[in-house]
């Protein structure tokens, strides 16, 4: 049986996030910062480039005049779109051509991250968190530990199926059972040492448990609610069918988040209506660039 | 697989994106739609034109989003099913010859009731045929899973397919 230790340290092999997502947070981070060096960064990674250009001439945006340059790219979007696209792209990169153990492929992966992404951030606006961008990013990435995971459970694929459907136990248990530990355990491990703020980890830790005790004890308020939104999109996502992987519908919706978000059935469909053709739109707006 | 002979395996699949639907009556095509979730697929088979339809629909109702509704009807339940048949007819299909099938509407562990897009999913479906006198053949409708559906135009194979086993139905 793999160690749990062997797990948690194998996230430390995982490919980093690249140079352009670093730089532009420590841009985010520095005050004298300014739009030129923003563009400099964009101008050196021809996918984040694509990826901006792409989003501002976007229909969201509706601008007249067609946007070409990284500088113009970057002043249309702000630059707190850009950090979110520059971790977006990061996150493509680096996801394998096929999550094996979870039986699913990276497009059918990706388009999970966004639907989920675009969910809460529609989850939160509904709740007025406003948080919108961190529920996008959040949501985006709350999987991340599936990254890790994948590689140990393609060795287990039987004795995880067993789990899900003999002993119809929910994803995170089949997992803990045959690994030891869980996709959002290793999460949180991954948001770490890709040094992400302190909330992606929180989020991609509790999202199949948001009123679990810890995650009450772990976060503020805020935090929480940010969690709650991801746990109902990732459910809503799964319902919808946007990347239904071998966990499929093995899960628990926690009523308690559901109400403080005050989440009734017909909000629920409400969302998924007008955020179908958008989930649409940005995974394709935020494909690798090629 | 039994069911399975050359001709199937070398059959012209068209795929029925979600929120989308598709009639064919050309015998080589199969239909298929993958990843149903909550989502429904109906499934319509005509042995007398040999000609079949699918849909996907991901919402009960139009009014969750009717400016969607507009431009995608296939999306939900109650404006996409009618155009489903208004589109076979068109075909030439009669009412009457046609055998209906359901498939989908799984839902995860929900044991207040709080969140349940694919019973509603459902129902609308029920209340549409009952109120239009049709019958359903079969359905694999329910239950904590997803499904992929086949219907084969040649002669009506249904197969469902989920987590890793196909059934015919």
């Amino acid at each position: 049986m793999i160690s749990q230790e062997e797990i948690l340290s194998s996230v430390d092999h995982l490919p980093g996030l690249g140079s352009s997502f670093a730089r532009i947070s420590e841009l985010g981070r520095d005050e004298s910062s300014e739009l030129e060096d923003y563009a400099r960064v964009v101008e050196s990674d021809p996918a984040l480039a694509g990826n901006l250009l792409r989003l501002a001439n976007s229909a969201e945006f509706g601008l007249a005049r067609q946007v070409d340059s990284a500088a113009q790219a970057v002043a249309v979007l702000g630059t707190r779109r850009v950090l979110s696209v520059a971790l977006a792209t990061a996150l493509r990169g680096v996801i394998p051509g096929e999550l094996a153990g979870y039986g699913i492929d990276a497009r059918d992966f990706w388009r999970h991250c966004i639907a989920v992404g675009v969910l809460a951030q529609e989850l939160g606006q509904e709740a007025g968190l406003g948080m919108e961008e961190e529920c996008f990013l959040a949501g985006l990435l709350h999987d991340i530990g599936k990254l890790v995971t994948s590689t140990y459970l393609a060795r287990e694929a039987p004795a995880l199926l067993k789990g899900l459907r003999r002993e119809q136990l929910a994803l995170v248990e089949a997992e803990r059972a045959v690994l030891g530990v869980d996709h959002t355990e290793v999460g949180s491990a991954v948001a770490e040492r890709w040094d992400l703020p302190p909330g992606i980890g929180f989020v991609a830790r509790w999202h199949h448990h948001p009123g679990s005790r810890e995650g009450e004890d772990g976060g503020d308020e805020i935090l929480r609610a940010v969690t709650e939104a991801v746990h109902v999109a990732d459910c809503l996502a799964h319902a919808l069918g946007y990347g239904t992987d071998i966990g499929e519908l093995s899960r628990e919706i926690d009523a308690a988040s559901m109400e403080r978000l005050g989440a009734s059935p017909p909000l629920l469909e409400r969302i998924a209506g007008r955020s179908i053709p958008e989930i649409e739109e940005r995974t394709r707006l935020l494909e690798e660039g090629k | 697989m039994g069911k399975e002979t050359l001709a199937r395996r070398s059959a012209n699949q068209v795929v029925v994106g979600m929120g989308d639907l598709a009639v064919t009556d050309r015998t080589g095509d199969v239909l298929v739609t993958y990843a149903l979730g909550s989502c429904i697929a109906l499934c319509l088979y005509d042995p007398v034109r040999k000609a079949a339809g699918m849909i996907h629909y991901m919402l009960p109702l139009s009014k969750a989003s009717p400016e969607k509704a507009k431009t995608r009807p296939a999306m939900f339940g109650d404006t996409g099913i009618p155009l489903l048949f208004k589109k076979m007819f068109h075909l030439g299909c009669r009412k009457e010859d046609l055998v209906v099938k359901a498939v989908g509407g799984g839902n995860i562990k929900d044991e207040k009731g709080i969140f349940n897009i694919g019973k509603r999913n459902i129902t609308v479906l029920r209340k549409i045929l009952w109120k239009n006198e049709i019958l359903l053949a079969a359905e694999d409708v329910g239950g904590r899973k997803s499904r992929t559906v086949r219907l084969f135009v040649e002669d009506g194979l249904t197969l469902v397919s989920s987590q890793g086993e196909e059934v015919e139905l």
